[in-house]
């Protein structure tokens, strides 16, 4: 049933990391998880299940590396999806129900920023990839150091690069509906994302030796 | 076009390399929290009703339905004569003032439904009658008042019990019954009273005044005592039938009303 259920969230999420989805014209119909929302609304609690399970990881993925620290990715998620079930009422279809999630997810992630400052100073994701102190760069391979370079040059980003880069791969969003949850114009979601995109390709490309 | 997506800020190693970085899954314990949060919070009044409400929305269907089914059986059949509801009532009025003298079933329908427009006017010529008739025949005879029981049971029995009933009632109730049968239709005072009023009024009157007639003694109709000359011819054929004591007693009667009636003429 989990597998099921995980299998589904995955397939879903590989959809949304498409770019045929990504810059697809606004369709005319009510988008599925919209319809979910509203059965939600209705009382349908396994709706609900249903949406929470395709967009729970990717959602959690996207906090995770805004705020840098699991903890406070935790809370923020939470916080997220509170909301949502709190303002399921109010719920209208007018937008992709992703970028409603995603723009609450914004918000939450501007408001504890507000609130507190700890985000700024954790590196626990950077320390938690240096989890292998024994092992020599040498004998990772290729692949696991492109890895390790493009997370330390996404944690390097500035937050604005960074969170565009995050809603165009995690939640599957293009420049319009990103320019939307980030409150700015879709010129200056383009700008974010080339640049962001510039910098980890160069990351990755950077030679061994000069790791 | 590779520089195109670039410009566009895609990069199909950067997103490949991503992919294979960003693996992280929600901790289980945050999932059941999460789920936990949204059934507790999403459950309206009406998601919790509808456990019940669908089976009871069922069974309230099927027993209206069924309720619906027996009523439509025990309905009686129409019967193709209940079609004479329709005739104006001015053309029953007009038949029941040719059958007069004849009996008609109380269980006609069209009479009943048209007896409170003719009812009045037939009572009135019949109150006239009787109190004539009475005039002539002296306080033994009894006036007749309207029963409730008229409608349901048939005529002949109606005009005995009719008869046997009006015995007692005081001459008061006379003046009374007149003023009602005299005064409107919307005056009068309540479908049970209308229905006190008789079903063929003039048919069930005709045949309680030759019952009342007989019962009392008086062998002739009240029609035939109007004159010496009827009257004795009556009593002739009372004796000439055999019927010896109605004879007497109506020539007692006779004698008492028309006492300066000629004696030769009386035993002819």
């Amino acid at each position: 049933m989990a597998a099921s259920a995980e299998s589904v969230a995955r397939s879903t999420t590989a959809l949304c990391r498409g770019t045929t989805l990504a810059y697809a014209p606004a369709m005319g119909h009510i988008p599925e998880d919209s319809a979910l929302m509203l059965r939600y609304k209705d009382g349908d609690i396994a709706a609900f299940e249903t949406l929470y399970r395709r967009h729970n990881d990717p959602l959690y993925r996207y906090l995770l590396r805004l705020c840098r620290h699991r903890d406070t990715a935790e809370d923020i998620f939470q916080d997220v999806w509170g909301k949502i079930v709190k303002s399921r009422a109010s719920y209208r279809p007018t937008a992709k129900f992703t970028t409603f999630l995603y723009r609450v997810a914004h918000n939450c992630f501007i408001d504890h920023v507000r609130r507190n400052k700890r985000h700024s100073n954790s590196t626990e994701l950077d320390a938690e990839f240096h989890s292998h102190p024994g092992e020599q760069p040498e004998a990772l391979t290729e692949r696991s150091l492109a890895k390790e370079r493009l997370s330390r040059a996404l944690l390097d980003l500035p937050d604005e690069q960074r969170d565009t880069f995050l809603l165009h791969e995690e939640a599957g969003l293009n420049l319009d509906q990103i320019a939307a949850v980030t409150g700015s114009n879709r010129e200056t979601a383009k700008s974010r994302l080339r640049y962001a995109v510039k910098k980890l390709r160069a990351a990755i490309d950077e030679p061994p030796e000069r790791q | 076009m590779s520089n195109e997506r670039k410009n566009r800020g895609e990069d199909p190693l950067v997103a490949e390399t991503y992919k294979a970085l960003a693996q992280e899954r929600v901790p289980d314990h945050l999932n059941k929290r999460m789920l936990r949060l949204a059934a507790r919070e999403g459950r309206t009044p009406y998601s919790r009703a509808r456990a019940w409400m669908r089976p009871a929305a069922w069974a309230a269907t099927v027993g209206l339905s069924l309720a619906i089914v027996l009523e439509l059986t025990r309905l009686p059949q129409i019967e193709p004569d209940s079609a004479n509801i329709a005739v104006p009532r001015q053309e029953l009025a007009d038949k029941d003032d040719g059958v007069a003298g004849q009996t008609r079933p109380a269980t006609e329908s069209a009479d009943r439904v048209t007896m409170d427009t003719f009812a009045p006017k037939d009572m009135a010529v019949l109150r006239e009658a009787e109190s004539r008739a009475r005039a002539q025949a002296g306080p033994n005879v009894a006036p007749i008042a309207p029963r409730a029981d008229i409608d349901s049971a048939p005529d002949e029995s109606v005009a005995v019990t009719r008869v046997s009933a009006d015995e007692d009632l005081p001459a008061s109730s006379v003046a009374a019954e007149r003023d009602t049968a005299e005064r409107p239709s919307t005056e009068r005072p309540s479908a049970e009273g209308r229905l006190a009023e008789p079903i063929s009024a003039a048919a069930s009157f005709a045949v309680a005044d030759k019952k009342k007639a007989l019962e009392s003694g008086f062998a002739c109709p009240i029609k035939l005592r109007e004159s010496a000359e009827s009257w004795m011819a009556c009593i002739r054929e009372l004796r000439e039938s055999g019927r010896e004591e109605l004879a007497d007693s109506e020539y007692d009667e006779f004698r008492r009303i028309f006492p300066n009636f000629p004696e030769t003429e009386a035993h002819k």
